[in-house]
Order: C-alpha cells, then sequence, then structure tokens
C-alpha cells in the first residue's frame, strides 16, 4: 500500500501528464542531437576514411580540362566520361620518379530503355591496376573479375539471376562489394576490355560518346604511384616537362577539398545540434525548477511526514531520471528511425562521402549519447532538486 | 514523559508579510515557559498572529527558536541534526496543520501511510493497512480509503491531514486549528478521540480560537504580545520576561 520515493515520483508525473509529455519530448530533442549528431559525425569520417583506403593512388593523370570532372565522378558521385590516347600510359612509365602506372577506362550508362540502370563504368587494367583490385580483392576471392564480367558497388541493384543489362547486353555479375559511403558504391567495375566491348556495343545501339574515340586505343585516366623518395610535386614537374596534354589530380590536395567540405559540414551539424542541446539543457532547468516553486507546500507536507532533506531531493531527481530514461527511448528511436533507413539519401543530399560505422560503433555511440543526455538532465535538475530538499515546513505553519 | 518548553523566543529579523520594511527585529515569543506532561490534553488560544503556529511549530522541531529549550524528556529538541529530526518527526510527532494538506495523486489510504514511503521495513513493523484503516475508521472515513482527494470535502480531507498525523502512533500531537472545517459533530468526534488518547499517554498540544475546544483542554495558555499566560485552571502569567536572563542561541 506505501509507496516507494520512486512511485510517488511516477504518480508526481502522471498527474501531469501534459508537463510530463513536454519535459520528455524536450529531453527526446537532446537525446535526438547528441545521436544523431555523433552518428552523421562518425559517418562522415568514415566516408572520408573510406575514400581515401579506395583511391589508392598518389598522382591521377587525366586529359587537359577534365580534373574538375574526374573529381566529381570520384567525390561526389557525378557520372562522366573523357578519353585520350593510351600512348600517354606508356610515357607515364618512363617519367622520372614514377614507380607504378595502370590506365582506366571510363563510361555511362544511358537511361533509356537499353540499359538496367545508371552508372559509372570503371574499366581497369587487370595486370597492371593498384588501386581497384586490392578493394575488390577483400569481397571476391579472385583477384579479377575475368573478361565479361562485372563487380558492381554495393548500391547496385540486381536482377534475380544476376545479371545486368546494358546498352542491350546482358553481363552476368561476379560480385557485390561492401559499401565504402563514397559513390564508388554507385559504381561498375570490370577489366578494361570489357568495358571497351560496352562502348562499342553503346556505339552499334546509335549512342557517340565522343565522335572520333576509337575505344581500342583509347583510356580515360591513368592512376601513378610513385617511387619511394620522390615527392608528387617532383613527380608532377617531371610529367609536366614530358608530356602535354595532361593535368594532375593529387590524392592529398582531393582528400583536402573533401575533408575542408566535410569539415563545413561537420561543424555545422555540431553547432547546430549543440544549440539544440543547451536550449534543452536550459529549458528543463527553468521546467524544473518552475515546477519545484509550485510544489514547496507538497515537499513541505512530505518533510512533516517524516521525509529527510535528503528524501525529497531523491524524489525530484528520481522524476528527473524518469523522463531522461523516457525522453533518451524516444529521442535516440526517431534518431535511428530517420537516419538509418535513410543513410542512401543523406548521402546522396550531401553530395559527400557518408558511410554508417559499424554495429559496434554504433553501440558505442548510443551508448555515449544515452549517458551524456541522461547525465545531464540529472545534472540540469541538480539545482532544482537541492532546492526542493531545502523546502522548510515552515510553510505548513503559517500559512500564505 | 515530559515536555519542557524554557525561556523560550522567537524573533524574525524580518516581518514575512512586508519583507521590504521588515530591517526591524519582530519578537513573536517572548520568554514563553511551560511544561507538559503525559496524559495531558493542552489548549493555546490567542488571537491571530500571537504565536499560537510558531510555538507549535518550535515545538515539533520544525522551527528553530532564537533562543530558549525545547527539551523532550531532557533532550534538547532544537539541538538535534537534520536525520535524527526526520526520525523524531517521523515517529514522535505527529502534526496537524492549519491549512488542508493532502497529496492530490494519492489516495485516502495512501495519504495516511505517506511517511511509510521514507522508513526502512523494519519500521514498518507497527503500520501498514491495517493501521491505516485503524486510524481512519477513528476519524471517521474509512468508507473512503480509495478515494482521491479531488472527490473529498474539506472536512473529509481535514480528516485525512488528522489520520496521517495519528498513523505512526506518535507521542506528541501539535493540532494546529484542527476543527476547521469541520462540523460540530465532527468537532465532538475529533476532541472525544483527543481525550481517548491523552488518556493512552499521549500529549497533545492544540492550538485554537473555539472556546468548547478549549473547555476539553486540561489545561489552556493564552499567547499574547508574545507572552504566555496561564488561563485554567487558574488565570496567572506565567513567567514575567525580565525576571530570567534570555540565551540567544
Amino acid at each position: 500500500m506505501y509507496k516507494k520515493v520512486r512511485n510517488l515520483a511516477w504518480l508526481n508525473l502522471m498527474q501531469k501528464k501534459g508537463r510530463t509529455t513536454g519535459l520528455v519530448l524536450i529531453v527526446a530533442v537532446m537525446a535526438f542531437a547528441c545521436f544523431s549528431g555523433l552518428i552523421l559525425d562518425a559517418a562522415i569520417q568514415n566516408g572520408l576514411n573510406s575514400l581515401k583506403a579506395r583511391f589508392g593512388a598518389d598522382i591521377m593523370a587525366v586529359p587537359l580540362e577534365c580534373k574538375t570532372e574526374a573529381e566529381g565522378m570520384l567525390i561526389q558521385g557525378q557520372t562522366g566520361y573523357f578519353y585520350m590516347n593510351q600512348n600517354v600510359v606508356e610515357q607515364l612509365s618512363k617519367v622520372d620518379g614514377v614507380k607504378a602506372v595502370s590506365p582506366q577506362f571510363y563510361l555511362t550508362s544511358s537511361n533509356m530503355g537499353c540499359c538496367d540502370i545508371t552508372v559509372q563504368f570503371i574499366g581497369f587494367d587487370p595486370n597492371t591496376d593498384f588501386s581497384v583490385i586490392p578493394w575488390i580483392a577483400q569481397t571476391y576471392s579472385d583477384d579479377t573479375p575475368g573478361k565479361g564480367n562485372l563487380i558492381v558497388g554495393s548500391d547496385i541493384p540486381l536482377k534475380y539471376d544476376n545479371t545486368l543489362t546494358f546498352y542491350g547486353q546482358s553481363f552476368p555479375v561476379a560480385a557485390k562489394l561492401e559499401e565504402t559511403g563514397t559513390c564508388m558504391d554507385q559504381s561498375v567495375y570490370a577489366d578494361i576490355d570489357t568495358i571497351r566491348h560496352i562502348f562499342k556495343a553503346a556505339q552499334e545501339k546509335g549512342f557517340s560518346f565522343t565522335e572520333s574515340v576509337n575505344p581500342d586505343c583509347s583510356i580515360s585516366s591513368v592512376m601513378i604511384r610513385l617511387k619511394d623518395g620522390y615527392t608528387v610535386d617532383e613527380v608532377k614537374t617531371n610529367i609536366r616537362r614530358q608530356i602535354d596534354g595532361l593535368q594532375l589530380v593529387e590524392e592529398k590536395s582531393m582528400l583536402i577539398d573533401v575533408a575542408d567540405s566535410l569539415g563545413v559540414f561537420a561543424k555545422m551539424i555540431i553547432l547546430l545540434e549543440g544549440v539544440l542541446f543547451l536550449s534543452a539543457v536550459v529549458i528543463l532547468a527553468v521546467i524544473f525548477r518552475l515546477s519545484v516553486r509550485e510544489r514547496r507546500r507538497e515537499y513541505a507536507v512530505l518533510r512533516m511526514m517524516g521525509a529527510s532533506r535528503r528524501q525529497v531531493r531523491e524524489l525530484v531527481l528520481t522524476e528527473a531520471a524518469i523522463i531522461s530514461l523516457l525522453g533518451v527511448g524516444v529521442g535516440i528511436t526517431i534518431a535511428a528511425l530517420a537516419i538509418f533507413p535513410f543513410s542512401g539519401l543523406i548521402a546522396h543530399t550531401i553530395h559527400l562521402p557518408f558511410l554508417l560505422p559499424k554495429i559496434e560503433m554504433i553501440f558505442a555511440i548510443l551508448a555515449c549519447a544515452l549517458l551524456s543526455t541522461f547525465m545531464t538532465c540529472c545534472l540540469a535538475v541538480c539545482g532544482s532538486a537541492k532546492k526542493a530538499g531545502k523546502v522548510d515546513i515552515y510553510l505548513l505553519i503559517h500559512q500564505e | 514523559m515530559e515536555l519542557q518548553i524554557n525561556h523560550l523566543i522567537k524573533q524574525y529579523e524580518c516581518s514575512p508579510h512586508n519583507q521590504k520594511k521588515g530591517r526591524e527585529q519582530t519578537f513573536v515569543l517572548k520568554n514563553v515557559n511551560f511544561a507538559v506532561q503525559s496524559g495531558e490534553l493542552i489548549g493555546i488560544t490567542g488571537i491571530s498572529g500571537s504565536g499560537k503556529s510558531t510555538l507549535l511549530g518550535i515545538i515539533g522541531g520544525f522551527l528553530k527558536p532564537s533562543g530558549g529549550l525545547i527539551q523532550l524528556d531532557g533532550d534538547d529538541i532544537g539541538g538535534f541534526s537534520e536525520t535524527k529530526l526526520a526520525i523524531f518527526h517521523r515517529n514522535r510527532i505527529g502534526y496537524i496543520p492549519q491549512g488542508i494538506e493532502v497529496l492530490a495523486n494519492l489516495t485516502v489510504i495512501e495519504n495516511t501511510a505517506i511517511s511509510d514511503s521514507f522508513v526502512q521495513h523494519n519500521d514498518r513493523k507497527n503500520t501498514g493497512e491495517n493501521r491505516a484503516r485503524e486510524v481512519l475508521e477513528m476519524v471517521g472515513i474509512a468508507k473512503l480509503a480509495g478515494e482521491y482527494p479531488d472527490v473529498l470535502s474539506g472536512g473529509e480531507k481535514r480528516r485525512v491531514a488528522i489520520a496521517r498525523a495519528l498513523y505512526r502512533d506518535p507521542d506528541i500531537i501539535l493540532a494546529d486549528e484542527p476543527t476547521n472545517d469541520l462540523d460540530r459533530e465532527n468537532s465532538v468526534l475529533l476532541i472525544n478521540l483527543f481525550r481517548k488518547l491523552v488518556k493512552d499517554g499521549k500529549i497533545i498540544i492544540l492550538a485554537t480560537h473555539d472556546n468548547e475546544n478549549l473547555d476539553s483542554c486540561d489545561a489552556v495558555y493564552r499567547l499574547d504580545d508574545g507572552k504566555i499566560f496561564r488561563m485554567k485552571p487558574f488565570e496567572s502569567m506565567v513567567l514575567d520576561e525580565t525576571s530570567n536572563p534570555i540565551e540567544s542561541r
């Protein structure tokens, strides 16, 4: 029949359902801001790390005036193609400071009926490649998919028979790669000859990517790895001295640009969510302070009936703890429902690498958000609890 | 059991009604002395603002005196620690405040037993549902045990507060205008209950304006300008304020 302090706290909350719901929603906003902020930040960092890991070359050589398009393809998931004569591969391999070179051939599919899906094709040379194959090898047991086979990024939907049709021709899919959080998830990979074959099929269908291009002696880019002891700037200077008509994309500068964009985005998220979090803390503290002031006579009755100051403080803190737990549950659930099912949409919208952290990391972030929100709520209410504990029975003796 | 009030003074640094003006010292109680034995029902009377509620508050340990001693069997109540005071309130004092203060989110029986929420299991052996029903029966509202306060009349709420004060079978009952909101019949019932309790060895101190209630008291004191006068069994000033030195705390 008697009520434990925690039961009293629950009954108090239930008596004012409107106020309790409001407080739970305020804590939910805090938890939402905390959890979603940490997850988004982790996903962006993950995306950047993934991009770093996938690039694999020190320098990428592309035709003149195609640097922007190349960066758009690598970072923002734009589709594109550009070509140059494949003689450049041999020329580059002879430049002082170059350790290895590997050509790539780019192509896009059409959004017309002859293709299952619009994708970016990336053709690589299985004999020389050092940027795509190591990554494929993480998922696909064979180093190379074999002629005519495709390997697709994680976002590419497959048909029931594991094939994809491009320009009227069907190609078997050998493997689907792990998610990277980058535009590589929307790309299709194959050896360079297979992509050239698709190019020809497109030409046969009447698609003319570039009028004068002969795919058999064209490539789109050359991935370059440097010898030890050479700097990127030295090798770039050497290349420019010996070969005309190339633009050189540096891994480092490209990643710095991406990191800068991510940094601005991450700062905006942290700022916005920090403001939300702090506002919620202030509102919570003020509401509890007002509530304690309104309920001073109730606390005085409890004190008169033998509750110690500590027990009155406990009562207020228990109310805060219940509200915090409910709010944290609601906030984190909403955040999870808003982020996890729509991570693809978020990545597409921000045009930046975005890769959700692994499950263990998500649980760590969950625990961190839960604890920090819960503790912050309790701390925000500490002052009010102290005030409630100080309420004097004098209030009951002298009617106001 | 003996309760002794010796040289009790209470002064406020400012008037509670007008705090801006209140730099001056207001003496509410000036050198109050009296003693109460087990089995006595004491009445305290006086005009409004004469210090009746303040006196009850100090005896109950709810207010700190500015000077003097309140001793229960030799123990100075004013010197109790916070913890000891909470236990004292729970187990030895039954306080019936002037206003109606019941907790709206608890039923009548839960309100009655609220003090159990603040004690360990061992301290609940003489309480519980049966005891709660017993005290509700004593004040005539046993049938309302499961009701919430919002459906009760003022008199019924008053009786919940009385039942709550009696629940832990306290040694001392301090009742501040306990018959406010009660009709004549229930007032008589309550005074008869008080008479029965003092017969069992309790000390009851009753602050009231009601002459019929005062008639039932074993002794009556009147507070006037902070000084206390004995009205019954014979009228006299208990102690002149200048005849004894006052110790300030």
